[in-house]
């Protein structure tokens, strides 16, 4: 194992994670979604994980967030092992999660809420995490008055105003039509730019991936490992200049070229 | 005819219940039905003003209103932080299931003698009858609403630092409060019964009384002048209850 | 359902009788061999049974069948009802399905009287009526028991709304109120009467005697009430004199031989031989022949009716009093 460099946030030390099938024909039999995998996230980090459905990057963010124990090997948070539930790692997920019956600001508020901090300083706070997303004039709306762009925007709000260590995004765009996905990616990179949040950032999109990340790792289907890893080197602010050239050609293709194979297996997986 | 607005259904609502009362008193004056059976309208009219006029119907009416609302809000608030409770632990969900299994298929005429070795003729054993009868099937009302929200949530919460009461307190009690308010609505109804057969027994007011005093009397008016009172009780309640359901889920608007 | 009941009791009493092989004189034969009658336990009902398990009825041609029901309010409600033919009931219920003007019943004899087996029992701090003032003090509502409690308070000043608690309770349940001190004194009739007697610390403060009417007219605030459905009665006159006749020659037996007539009754009760001869040395039997002076121009009893009419209408149980003489069926009165 490899030592920890000291701005090492994020640890994942040979994890493995088997799931009992609960339903269908298999039964009871073990599913091996991720085995023996390890990988290291830095300070300030934008690590963007791309995989073919069901290769389990879901799997790893639940574990790093705590909501699942690993079945073998662990992962550190700052040198501590994660065991349970942490605030420390604000989730974003796809189906928005944000609760019905709260108003904006109140969604907003609630890590803080939880933390009981003073009512007057929550309204300050929410209040400039709102302002961040542009939801400015919605804080009383109830979240099914809201679009889904506006939706995530909330959800990045509440997660940003409970002030994380680590962001997880678990393919936090997916449901969004393609204008608003690229408003809401280029706001992400300005709250990431500002902030410099440690992220972990999952999608099936190679697109997404170059436009997000400092760094891409490739996932294998089941069992889940580690495919590739590229630095992407592109420079910012990743404009339509820097989609058209032939840098980002060419780490798309290497990036597709490794996904394609790990989907081909997958299908035969299925087929089996 | 098409029914498009909801003044239209009205009309046609209204017709119809002019239609059956001017059909009912018409078979009644026609001396169809003899009175004993069956009362006309008007009959039950000029009882209940003469009810009125003596203030009986009033006091009867209040007394049952009084002993469902207490003994139903007391049940309520037992229920839903129990349900609630049960709905987000499976361990003591476990530990009482059996128990709630036991008590949910009595009914609460069942209870009243031990409620009246128990309590004595007292008014609380009249809400204990109510809270009896309708606080097992609430509790599984409650439960079942627990049930329906989204475990997503539940985790989100969790991830923003919310202990497991905070969970309980801020996303499965406003979570569930919509089909919680839907339960209780039909639990008003149940208690409503309970109270009727709370007060066949040792009552001296109440509509279940003025019913079976009336029966005693052959004065069948009166009998069903209690039954329309029952149902008009009901959807006056109701009424008030959906204006408060609107005040309490400002979120479903 | 209870049509259907109803059907195959006829048949089964027609049976009977035919393996009975009566025969009868031919101009009073009756139309209809079966009657069907509305009891209870109660001892408004013992010549009833007795005429049944006799063979009294059965000397007349008649096949009587014994349907039981707790309450005089279903009996009548049954009877007018038209699945009773004959039926005993507390004169109250019958006093009120007059007021609700029902004609579909006719009142024809009054077989007894137990003024002493019913009447106001008390726990030991309750010397006079008059300690009753405060009181809770339980009757069950629309019973001979219930005018008792009005009348005996209203003798001796005191409003039932006011000046005490009344509360409604069946006789059944008032030994177990009394006992753990939920009230403080209760009407009923026997034989949950003499239960109640018979606990300790309880007295008997006033029985039927004491009520206004009864030291008027020696009647009861309940008395008992023969009635028959008229449209039966118009129909099978000979059948109505048949019984009339068994029914009046049980009661002479009941008079005459009680030993005899308590063998049949304790099937009827469930109580013990003893207890069955106590209860009935408390009832006087009033016979056929005397039954024309009671019901007829205008009759002693059908005038303490209508007092009794008057004073349910006073304490508001009732709305108007009928005129009760117009539901006394002459023809039948023996």
């Amino acid at each position: 194992m490899d030592p920890l460099t000291p701005d090492t946030k994020i640890a994942v030390q040979n994890v493995t994670k088997i799931f009992q099938s609960k339903q269908g024909k298999k039964q009871g039999q073990e599913v091996v979604a991720l085995k023996d995998l390890s990988l290291e996230v830095k300070d300030g980090e934008f690590l963007v994980i791309v995989g073919a459905s069901g290769c389990g990057k879901t799997t790893l963010l639940n574990l790093v967030a705590g909501f699942d124990k690993s079945s073998d090997g662990q992962i550190l948070l700052d040198g501590k092992p994660v065991t349970g539930i942490t605030p420390e790692c604000g989730m974003i997920f796809q189906q928005y999660a944000l609760f019905p019956w709260k108003t904006v600001q109140e969604n907003v508020e609630f890590g803080m809420k939880m933390k009981r901090m003073p009512r007057k300083d929550r309204k300050a706070r929410g209040d400039r995490f709102i302002d961040i997303v542009g939801l400015k004039g919605f804080e009383r709306s109830y979240p099914h008055h809201l679009s889904g762009g506006m939706k995530q925007r909330v959800s990045i709000a509440r997660s940003l105003a409970n002030d994380p260590k680590v962001m997880l995004l678990d393919e936090p765009f997916a449901a969004l039509d393609a204008m608003t996905r690229q408003v809401l990616q280029e706001q992400l990179v300005r709250i990431y730019e500002k902030h410099r949040k440690t992220i972990i950032f999952i999608t099936h999109s190679i697109d997404e991936a170059l436009l997000l990340s400092s760094r891409i790792m490739v996932m294998t289907a089941r069992p889940g490992r580690i495919a590739q890893e590229i630095i992407n080197d592109l420079p910012y602010p990743r404009n339509a200049e820097v989609q058209l050239s032939s840098r980002y050609m060419e780490l798309k293709r290497m990036i597709w070229d490794s996904v394609q194979a790990e989907v081909m297996k997958s299908m035969e997986v299925e087929a089996d | 005819m098409e029914i498009n607005t909801p003044s239209k259904s009205l009309a046609v609502s209204i017709v119809s219940l002019v239609i059956f009362i001017t059909t009912w008193e018409l078979i009644c004056r026609l001396g169809f039905i003899e009175p004993l059976f069956l009362p006309a309208p008007s009959q039950i009219l000029s009882r209940a003003v003469k009810m009125i006029e003596n203030g009986q119907l009033i006091s009867h009416t209040l007394a049952s209103t009084r002993r469902v609302m207490v003994g139903f809000f007391v049940s309520s608030m037992v229920a839903i932080p129990f349900g609630i409770f049960l709905g987000s632990s499976r361990f003591f969900m476990a530990v009482f299931d059996p128990i709630i299994s036991l008590l949910r298929p009595l009914p609460s005429m069942s209870w009243i003698p031990l409620s009246l070795l128990w309590l004595g003729i007292t008014e609380t054993q009249k809400y204990s009858i109510v809270f009896m009868g309708s606080f097992a099937p609430s509790l599984l009302y409650i439960i079942e609403a627990t049930k329906s929200i989204d475990p997503l949530l539940i985790r989100a919460a969790r991830n923003l630092g919310a202990s497991k009461l905070d969970v309980m307190k801020e996303v499965i009690l406003p979570g569930s409060l919509p089909q919680i308010i839907a339960g209780l609505k039909v639990m008003l109804g149940i208690a409503w019964t309970c109270i009727i057969s709370a007060e066949l027994v040792a009552a001296r007011e109440g509509l279940g009384f003025m019913i079976m005093n009336g029966k005693e009397y052959f004065q069948t008016d009166t009998v069903l002048l209690g039954m329309v009172m029952i149902s008009i009780t009901v959807m006056v309640i109701d009424v008030v209850f959906r204006k408060f359901e609107r005040r309490l889920l400002p979120w479903t608007r | 359902m209870k049509g259907l009941l109803r059907k195959t009791l006829c048949v089964l009493a027609g049976a009977m009788l035919l393996l009975g092989g009566v025969s009868v004189h031919a101009d009073e034969t009756p139309e209809k061999v079966t009657v069907i009658y509305g009891g209870s336990s109660w001892l408004g009902h013992y010549p009833a049974w007795v005429g049944i398990e006799k063979g009294l009825f059965q000397k007349h041609g008649l096949g009587v069948l014994f349907q039981n029901f707790y309450a005089s309010s279903g009996r009548m409600g049954s009877l007018v009802a038209g699945d009773l033919d004959v039926a005993s009931t507390g004169s109250i219920s019958a006093i009120a399905l007059m007021a609700a003007g029902s004609k579909g019943f006719m009142a024809f004899a009054t077989p007894d009287s137990y003024a002493t087996v019913e009447g106001i029992i008390a726990n030991e701090n309750i010397k006079t009526i008059a300690d009753l003032k405060g009181k809770r003090i339980a009757a069950p509502f629309a019973s001979s028991a219930h005018v008792l409690v009005l009348d005996i308070l209203e003798q001796h000043g005191l409003d039932p709304e006011k000046d005490l608690t009344l509360l409604n309770l069946k006789v059944n349940e008032m030994p177990a109120a009394m006992g753990s001190g939920e009230i403080d004194a209760c009407a009923a009739w026997t034989p949950h009467f003499n239960k109640l007697l018979n606990m300790p610390g309880n007295h008997l403060l006033v029985d039927d005697t004491e009520f206004s009417l009864y030291k008027k007219y020696k009647l009861g605030p309940g008395p008992d009430l023969l009635v028959v459905r008229k449209e039966f009665a118009q129909k099978y006159p000979n059948t109505c004199k048949a019984f009339v006749k068994g029914y009046f020659e049980a009661v002479d037996m009941l008079i005459n031989d009680p030993e005899e007539s308590a063998k049949v009754l304790v099937k009827l009760t469930n109580l013990s031989m003893e207890d069955q001869m106590t209860v009935l040395q408390d009832i006087s039997w009033i016979p056929g022949q005397e039954q024309r002076a009671l019901m007829v121009d205008p009759g002693d009893f059908v005038t303490g009716m209508q007092q009794l009419a008057e004073f349910l209408v006073k304490h508001k149980q009732i709305d108007n009093a009928p005129a009760v003489n117009e539901w006394i069926e002459e023809s039948m009165v023996p």
